[in-house]
């Protein structure tokens, strides 16, 4: 029997990169897994390419109604939840003096407050399931980085956010972690200027980018193994949290 | 901003956020009658900005709602609006030969997590983290920015010890992106946030 049989896992921001990877594995353990992402990304899946045990589901995260459709769903087809993996994620780099009101809130709303509206949705399904794990995907940003304040911080919100939950929901069996990514390999992070790209590969000590896949297995372990770590930040960057980020 | 200006100018303002005026705590710190400033008053006369940063009450997350979650938004917009205000003050006044300092208060139980805390922990946690950024980004403009985790603001021991640290960030140019626990090492023993 698979590791993750009769598992119910949600993963927000899956339609592409990283949260892709996470439906995957999951998937491959054996978990029934909802990969939701927004409307039009939904609709530009390719449906035939996905493993047995997906389904798809339309979710705006920052959107409250969407958010309660979603649980409802799951209320609904399975009557548990056993994983949530918050993989939804934007950036929009500026620094102090540029950060707009407009961004700060997009930002913010999407990688933090929905992040956690979500959670709190989903708690009653996930204590019908007498447990489970919440996994955060938060970012080696956490720990600064120049010019993207809002990111940053939406990132150290939700490490901050993870550790009081995990207090609150361990009594639950329910665990709480986040991931902190550094450079991965995405749409998102293909957005980065060459130059950006070619000084941030050169200063990670194990001389590589890192891959979906690598998060992906972090996910598994902290989701289907982990049943004994709560509140931590599991920094998945290839070494350069403890270099020196800006060497060439 | 010629050194005539400066010196009528008390050396640190004192900023609260959400309309609060933190009277008590700027006697408490022994800052000087003048100190406590809005963010409008903020300006590159001042050697040092002292932001006060005062999370949501503890509740349990369940019986949150997302008008608690604006509220910790509008908590951290008026915080970075804190900083961009004293970093355009400061860059509009570049004769200016010292280095300004941003020192940040947070309380650390927010910082460090605790049961019933999630939404201060996430203003905590946003509010390090932009810090820390905020230290990397203004090296260039002589803007240094640290965090002081405090434990009770109202305790006289504490309350010395944070003032001797805020003025030693006043006159410590290549302190930056620290953060330090000011009441009895509260953070031993405890995986740093």
């Amino acid at each position: 029997m698979s590791t993750a049989h009769n598992r119910v896992a949600l993963v927000t921001g899956a339609g592409s990169g990283i949260g892709r990877a996470i439906v995957d594995r999951l998937a491959d353990e054996g978990a029934t897994v909802l990969l939701t992402d927004l409307p039009h990304v939904i609709d530009s899946l390719d449906t035939t390419a996905l493993p047995p045990g997906v389904e798809t589901h339309a979710l705006d995260v920052q959107d409250a109604s969407s958010r309660a459709t979603v649980i409802d769903t799951i209320t609904e087809r399975h009557g548990k939840l056993d994983i949530l993996v918050n993989c939804a994620g934007v950036g929009r780099d500026a620094r102090l003096t540029n950060i707009k009101d407009e961004d700060l809130a997009f930002t913010l709303n999407i990688n933090l407050f929905g992040a956690f509206s979500l959670i709190r949705r989903a708690l009653p399904l996930m204590q019908a399931a007498r447990g489970g794990a919440i996994v955060n995907i938060a970012s080696r940003a956490w720990l600064g980085i120049f010019g993207s304040g809002a990111y940053s911080a939406s990132k150290g919100g939700l490490i901050g956010a993870t550790r009081s939950l995990a207090l609150e929901v361990g009594e639950l069996g329910i665990t709480a972690n986040c991931i902190a990514p550094g450079y991965i390999a995405t749409p998102l992070s293909a957005t980065l200027p060459q130059e950006v790209l070619d000084k941030t590969l050169r200063s990670i000590p194990v001389q590589r980018g890192g891959v979906p896949e690598d998060i992906a297995a972090t996910v598994r372990y902290l989701a289907l193994e982990g049943s004994y770590m709560t509140g931590q930040v599991l920094t998945v960057c290839g070494g350069r949290s403890i270099g020196d980020p800006t060497s060439r | 901003m010629t050194n005539a200006t400066r010196s009528t100018r008390p050396a640190t303002a004192l900023v609260g956020l959400d309309g609060e005026h933190p009277t008590a705590l700027a006697n408490r710190l022994g800052l000087e009658v003048g100190s406590l400033a809005t963010v409008a008053d903020i300006d590159a006369a001042r050697q040092q900005t002292v932001i006060l940063v005062r999370p949501p009450a503890p509740q349990p997350f369940s019986s949150t709602t997302d008008h608690d979650l604006e509220a910790v938004e509008a908590t951290f917009v008026a915080f970075v609006h804190a900083l961009q205000r004293a970093t355009i003050a400061v860059r509009e006044n570049r004769e200016s030969e010292s280095h300004h300092s941003i020192a940040i208060l947070i309380p650390s139980d927010a910082a460090l997590g605790t049961r019933d805390a999630v939404l201060p922990s996430m203003l905590v946690g946003a509010v390090l983290s932009f810090t820390r950024t905020m230290a990397i980004e203004l090296k260039k403009d002589a803007i240094t920015a640290n965090s002081v985790l405090y434990g009770n603001l109202d305790d006289d021991a504490e309350a010395s010890t944070i003032s001797t640290l805020l003025e030693t960030y006043r006159a410590a140019t290549t302190l930056t992106g620290q953060e330090t626990y000011t009441s009895s090492g509260p953070n031993l023993g405890r995986i740093k946030p």
